[in-house]
């Protein structure tokens, strides 16, 4: 399978981007904004400039409220990812690079072959009731760890 | 022919037939119509008349005390056709998988296999009253113009149930002529069997009971009996049939009334579909070739062994949003519908209906309406059609402009899209489960008989497969890049209060070909009595996830041919 930033973004899981009004309570709400139709959940699918991994992977998904009620729903679940490197490591694995190595060029292209990958593979996860790719569930926790509000 | 059981006199003695049956629904309508001609005298008891009348419904009431359940007169129907006269008429056969031991299926496999039934399957499909024989259930899956999901890979493949017109489905007017005019069957109407009575060692039948509302009493001797009275009174007549035994006919290994099976119901998830208008025409009901039909997702046979799942049918359905719910009920769009009645000329028709959906699609507006204005203003060339079409041409299009004005209206006023969510619900297979049960309360009807009492329970196994399927639809739905699915049943392994069943009785009198795991063997036949049969979906060894009536039916045609061969040569 190939991926990369010209792959349309009908091919492309959809993803963490929000709808209005899906279903109401709080962090039901919050998280159904993130996963959404309509617009590309990605920023991006290239590395951005020469910022470390870790900026890197927080960058690949758009920081919105959504995307962080995904990650902490994560992290709630997952507390020891709170620890970025242990995170970074996780994700590096998730992604098949190196976590301390240069970020490769196609990081935005690995990690959606990862999320589609985990998919395919029925590895997922359980945000708040959303079925999720682990591998993107841990992208928005690195969202919301390199970007703290 | 047929006679009214208050009226026989039951002073005159036992009155004589061939065969008994006991119940006329489905089952007992389907053996009975089967044998019409062959020279069996055959007398048919059925507890209702040609309507439902309360007093006749009340003798179904009892107790509810499991999980939540329907209340019982209200889950079956005592009239002359039984439970089809309101039956939804979906069908489709089991499966061949479905009659075989299953990795994770208590009790599974049942002692005959599909192909002993496949030989009756068109005929049951007529008697159900299908427009295409069920053989052929293939073929029009392929002429089918809905197309489905494009979910795929191992796990999942579309399905199709195929339903019965309205005006087929009841059993009643479908059967009454043959029925009425054969000379060697009687269908004795308001006649209720209150109980089978065996000889003194218990492996024969001598005779059944028969009493009235209205207060006659007869008996009726005959050299067999099938029992059809559905699958919660099958085995409450058994259990209260205590004259030569306190356990009941047929109860020697307390198997009767255990594994009571339904097919559970219940909002499982929500898909947020990625395209708005994204379109499930295949998962309504909808005409391929003049008969209707409804798909749903299904797991594949691979998965469900893998996962060791009871099967799961899951039905897809769009909900509109709270906001066009409302706006639909309300009095602007009453007046839009029954302005749209007005120009179709027709009075209250489907193009009201239309209009409601129209209204609720954004996308006419676009095809209609000037684009970007601040109005609903219509496109010249739409106007022009208007008035200058012929009256049906005004027709169609009036409503849809209506529609997508009522649409814009809606949308800007509120903000909301034409729909939610996709709602899934999730019927599920429910396994062999012997707390499951239908026993006797301590109360009793206007006719003695102590009322049935329903204990319907659960396993983990019925909630592990909802879960799974629901899990596994997430993946996919996403991978395929459909939308995103959020699972709405507990994880707990509790059920929600939306959890109902499908109005379907199995497993109370199972076939097995063990008496210590069942009450009948391979036959229909209880073990144990030489002349005592059940039929309808209490012998369900398993219960599957599809919808039973056409396989009882098959059953009860096999049955018939088994009674002919084995009684009546
Ligand atoms: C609302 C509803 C929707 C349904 N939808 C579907 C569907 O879409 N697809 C599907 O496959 N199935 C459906 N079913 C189930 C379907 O109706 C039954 O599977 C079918 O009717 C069972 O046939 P039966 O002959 O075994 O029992 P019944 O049809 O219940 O007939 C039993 C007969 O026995 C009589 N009887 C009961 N006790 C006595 C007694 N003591 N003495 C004499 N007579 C007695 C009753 O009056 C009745 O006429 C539905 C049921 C309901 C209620």
């Amino acid at each position: 399978m190939t991926a990369g930033p010209d792959r349309g973004a009908a091919a492309q899981p959809a993803g963490l981007l929000g709808r209005r009004g899906f279903v109401g309570g709080s962090l039901a709400a919050v998280t159904a904004t993130a996963f959404a139709a309509g617009t590309r959940p990605w920023t991006s699918l290239v590395a951005v400039g020469d910022a470390p991994l870790a900026e890197q992977l927080g960058a690949l998904l758009r920081d919105t409220p959504g995307v962080r009620a995904v990650g902490e729903a994560y992290l709630v679940s997952h507390e020891e990812h709170r620890d970025v490197p242990r995170l970074l490591a996780a994700l590096a694995a998730d992604l098949g690079i190196q976590p301390d190595g240069a970020p490769p060029a196609d990081l935005g292209a690995r990690a959606w072959e990862a999320v589609q990958a985990d998919l395919l593979a029925r590895r997922t996860v359980r945000l708040d009731g959303w079925v999720a790719s682990p591998t993107e569930a841990r992208l928005a926790a690195m969202t919301l760890l390199v970007h703290p509000s | 022919m047929f006679a009214d059981g208050r009226e026989l006199d039951g002073a005159a003695g036992p009155l004589r037939a061939d065969l008994c049956i006991i119940g006329g629904g489905a089952a007992g309508i389907t053996v009975a119509r089967q044998l019409v001609g062959s020279g069996i005298r055959v007398v048919v008891l059925e507890s209702g008349g040609w309507e439902v009348e309360d007093d006749v419904q009340d003798l179904s009431a009892g107790e509810n005390v499991g999980l939540p359940y329907f209340p019982l007169e209200t889950a079956r129907v005592r009239a002359f056709g039984g439970s089809t006269n309101h039956w939804g008429g979906t069908c489709r056969p089991l499966d061949a998988r479905d009659f075989e031991p299953r990795p994770g299926i208590p009790l599974s496999g049942w002692p005959i296999r599909l192909s002993d039934l496949e030989a009756h399957l068109d005929e049951a499909g007529d008697i159900c009253g299908l427009g295409r024989p069920v053989s052929e259930l293939d073929a029009a899956e392929e002429e089918d113009d809905e197309r489905p999901l494009a979910l795929g890979g191992d796990d999942f493949e579309a399905r199709f149930n195929e339903i019965v017109a309205d005006d087929e489905r009841s059993f009643a007017p479908r059967h009454r002529d043959r029925l009425e005019a054969a000379d060697d069957v009687a269908v004795h109407l308001w006649a209720n069997v209150t109980g089978i009575v065996t000889d003194d060692a218990g492996g024969h039948v001598t005779h059944v009971e028969v009493a009235t509302l209205t207060g006659n009493r007869y008996v009726v001797e005959a050299r067999v009996v099938v029992l059809a009275a559905g699958g919660i009174e099958n085995a409450r007549i058994l259990l209260a049939s205590t004259a030569r035994d306190p356990r009941g006919v047929g109860n020697a290994r307390d198997q009767v009334g255990r594994y009571f099976m339904e097919h559970p119901r219940v909002l499982a998830a929500r898909i947020l579909p990625r395209d708005p208008e994204i379109d499930l025409g295949y998962y309504e009901p909808h005409d391929v070739g003049g008969d209707d039909y409804q798909g749903y997702v299904g797991l594949t046979p691979a998965r469900l062994d893998q996962d060791a799942l009871a099967d799961v049918q899951l039905r897809l359905r769009l909900k509109r949003s709270a906001a066009i719910e409302q706006a639909l009920r309300s009095p602007e769009a009453r007046a839009a519908e029954r302005l749209a009645d007005w120009v179709d000329g027709s009075g209250p028709a489907p193009i009201g209906a239309d209009l409601l959906l129209l209204s609720a699609d954004l996308a006419t507006f676009g095809d209609w309406f000037v684009p970007g204005g601040p109005l609903p203003v219509p496109l010249p060339d739409v106007v022009r059609r208007v008035l200058q079409g012929s009256t049906s041409e005004r027709a169609s299009m009036v409503p849809r402009l209506l529609g997508g004005s009522a649409s814009y209206v809606y949308s800007k006023s509120t903000g909301a899209g034409p729909f939610e969510s996709v709602d899934v619900s999730a019927r599920a297979e429910q396994v062999p489960n012997p707390d499951s049960r239908v026993t006797l309360g301590s109360d009793t009807d206007a006719l003695g008989m102590p009322r049935g009492q329903v204990d319907w329970q659960l396993t983990d196994v019925e909630h592990r497969s909802i879960v799974r399927a629901v899990d596994l639809l997430g993946a996919e739905v996403a991978a395929r890049g459909i939308g995103r699915v959020q699972v709405v049943l507990p994880e707990d392994g509790s059920w929600p209060a939306d959890l109902a069943g499908g109005w379907h009785h199995m497993g109370t009198t199972r076939m097995s070909a063990d008496p210590a795991t069942g009450v009948v063997d391979r036959d229909c036949r209880v073990h144990g009595i030489d002349n005592l049969y059940v039929a309808g979906s209490s012998v369900f060894s398993t219960a599957g996830s599809a919808t039973p009536t056409l396989t009882l039916v098959a059953l009860a045609l096999r049955l018939a041919d088994h009674l002919r061969s084995a009684w009546f040569r």
